[in-house]
């Protein structure tokens, strides 16, 4: 599946490359980025994520005309930590203009999306995203993710670097990573199971852990908060839901 | 390891039969011209913990698709009509089957378009027999498939039997689909005649190991 991703982003890719070649670079974005760790530390461990994902190549489309502002206005008052914004737009019919949208109701704001170039890194911080994923595997080496989680710091952006099992968690180390994030997708089944994040567990000084992916209870946070994840990640039930702020209010514990 | 998919189940006998015999895809039609077409409640009770269960949709829309999906607890969605890469993606691309038919084509370079275009926006590709439809018993021409590079997985369906389906497991598909070559009648199955399909693969499977 990552290799289906990979390839949606090619026409994006060159079309950066060709901008760039003619001396268009994506401007720096001048606004508040409000810190994507500070805000999870304050609410953890078992903060939540929530996030903003129109459709998923799982379930298909989620919820029909989903509105990024009304979703953005929900997750900040309910007690989201932050906000993952879906930014790619053939399987999960996100867009970059959703991070603009989502903006200003004071989450922080992590882009969700398969940044492999460094131009899309560029293009991320002319966002007023904090925060950016990086999919370890996606990287032909740690080396080559060890650059990419460097540019992203260079340009005032947290990398938060998606691992799906020991050896992607090794190259996330060795790149330097500090936001570590375990996908509980069981890529072979495309079944999620928290018994990844259970086992893979393993959270050292500095380090800031997030559980992705098949959590909808709050049973399930509190499970994850005392094996130490500081944040778990909620998007698929959270789009489902037909009162997305009632359901967020209990997973964040605000409501019984 | 080639693995089977039984097409058309419209009985509960049926799927214990397919469940025992190892069977790996349980397929039901929902179209209601068919006379394979499943009841909704009758597909949602049926279960087996080792085979997934695949809906095959030829006019519903991918709302529609998704809803019936979430009732009966498909785990994939046969798109077996003129659905666009786009309505896969609204159904989901990994849980989604798009059926191609190779005699359409003029030539393989066409196929191969056809294949290029849908492969991103699914789980699987199937190629069945004729130019439209299915389980009409008819087999396959392999002219344009043998001439094609197909990347992701395939099921091969169209008239296979306990008779030629070994000439078939030549062509490594990942499943094959068997549907009307092991009916007693439309919709109702032969157990002596898919345990004899099963045998021939176990066998198959046997020599190439």
């Amino acid at each position: 599946m990552l290799d289906k991703f990979r390839a949606a982003k090619q026409e994006e890719i060159a079309a950066l490359h060709d901008e760039f070649m003619e001396g268009r670079i994506p401007a720096v974005y001048e606004g508040n980025r409000p810190s994507f760790s500070n805000a999870i530390r304050a609410k953890g461990p078992g903060a939540v994520i929530a996030e903003f994902k129109p459709a998923s190549p799982s379930k298909g489309v989620l919820r029909e005309h989903a509105n990024p502002l009304d979703y953005a206005d929900t997750y900040a008052t309910n007690g989201a930590a932050a906000m993952s914004v879906l930014t790619e737009s053939q399987y999960f019919k996100g867009h970059p203009d959703y991070l603009f949208m989502c903006a200003d109701r004071g989450l922080p704001l992590l882009r969700k999306d398969f940044i492999i170039d460094p131009l899309q890194v560029a293009m991320t911080a002319s966002s007023p995203a904090s925060a950016v994923l990086l999919i370890a595997r996606m990287f032909g080496s740690s080396h080559e993710l060890r650059q990419m989680v460097q540019l992203a710091e260079a340009a005032g952006l947290e990398p938060v670097t998606e691992v799906f099992d020991e050896s992607d968690l090794e190259s996330a180390r060795e790149a330097g990573a500090k936001i570590i994030q375990v996908n509980n997708r069981d890529l072979n089944t495309l079944t999620t199971t928290l018994d990844i994040s259970r086992r893979l567990m393993d959270k050292q000084d500095g380090e800031l852990w997030i559980s992705a992916s098949g959590v909808d209870n709050r049973a399930q946070i509190v499970e994850m908060a005392e094996l130490g994840f500081d944040a778990v990640l909620i998007g698929t039930s959270l789009m489902l839901a037909d009162d997305p702020a009632t359901l967020l209010a209990q997973l964040t514990g605000a409501k019984e | 390891m080639t693995k089977v998919k039984v097409c058309g189940l419209t009985r509960e006998q049926d799927v214990h039969l397919c469940c025992e015999l190892g069977v790996d895809f349980m397929g039901f039609i929902f179209h209601e011209s068919s006379p394979r077409n499943a009841d909704r409640d009758f597909v949602a009770r049926a279960s087996c913990p080792n085979a997934a269960k695949v809906g095959v949709f030829v006019r519903q829309s991918p709302d529609e698709i998704r809803d019936i999906m979430e009732r009966c607890n498909l785990d994939f969605a046969q798109l077996h009509g003129g659905q666009s890469p786009d309505d896969c993606r609204e159904v989901g691309a990994d849980r989604v089957i798009k059926v191609l038919w190779p005699e359409r084509y003029d030539s393989p370079a066409e196929l191969q378009m056809e294949i290029d275009r849908f492969a991103p926006a699914c789980a699987f590709l199937l190629f069945d027999a004729g130019s439209s439809g299915g389980g009409h018993g008819r087999t396959i021409d392999f002219t344009n498939l043998q001439q094609v590079e197909i990347k992701t997985n395939w099921f091969l369906a169209g008239g296979l039997d306990p008779n030629n389906v070994e000439p078939i497991l030549q062509q490594e598909p990942t499943v094959l689909d068997i549907n009307s070559g092991v009916e007693s009648a439309p919709g109702i199955k032969d157990a002596t005649k898919l345990q004899a399909v099963m045998g021939r693969i176990a066998a198959h499977k046997g020599k190439a190991s």
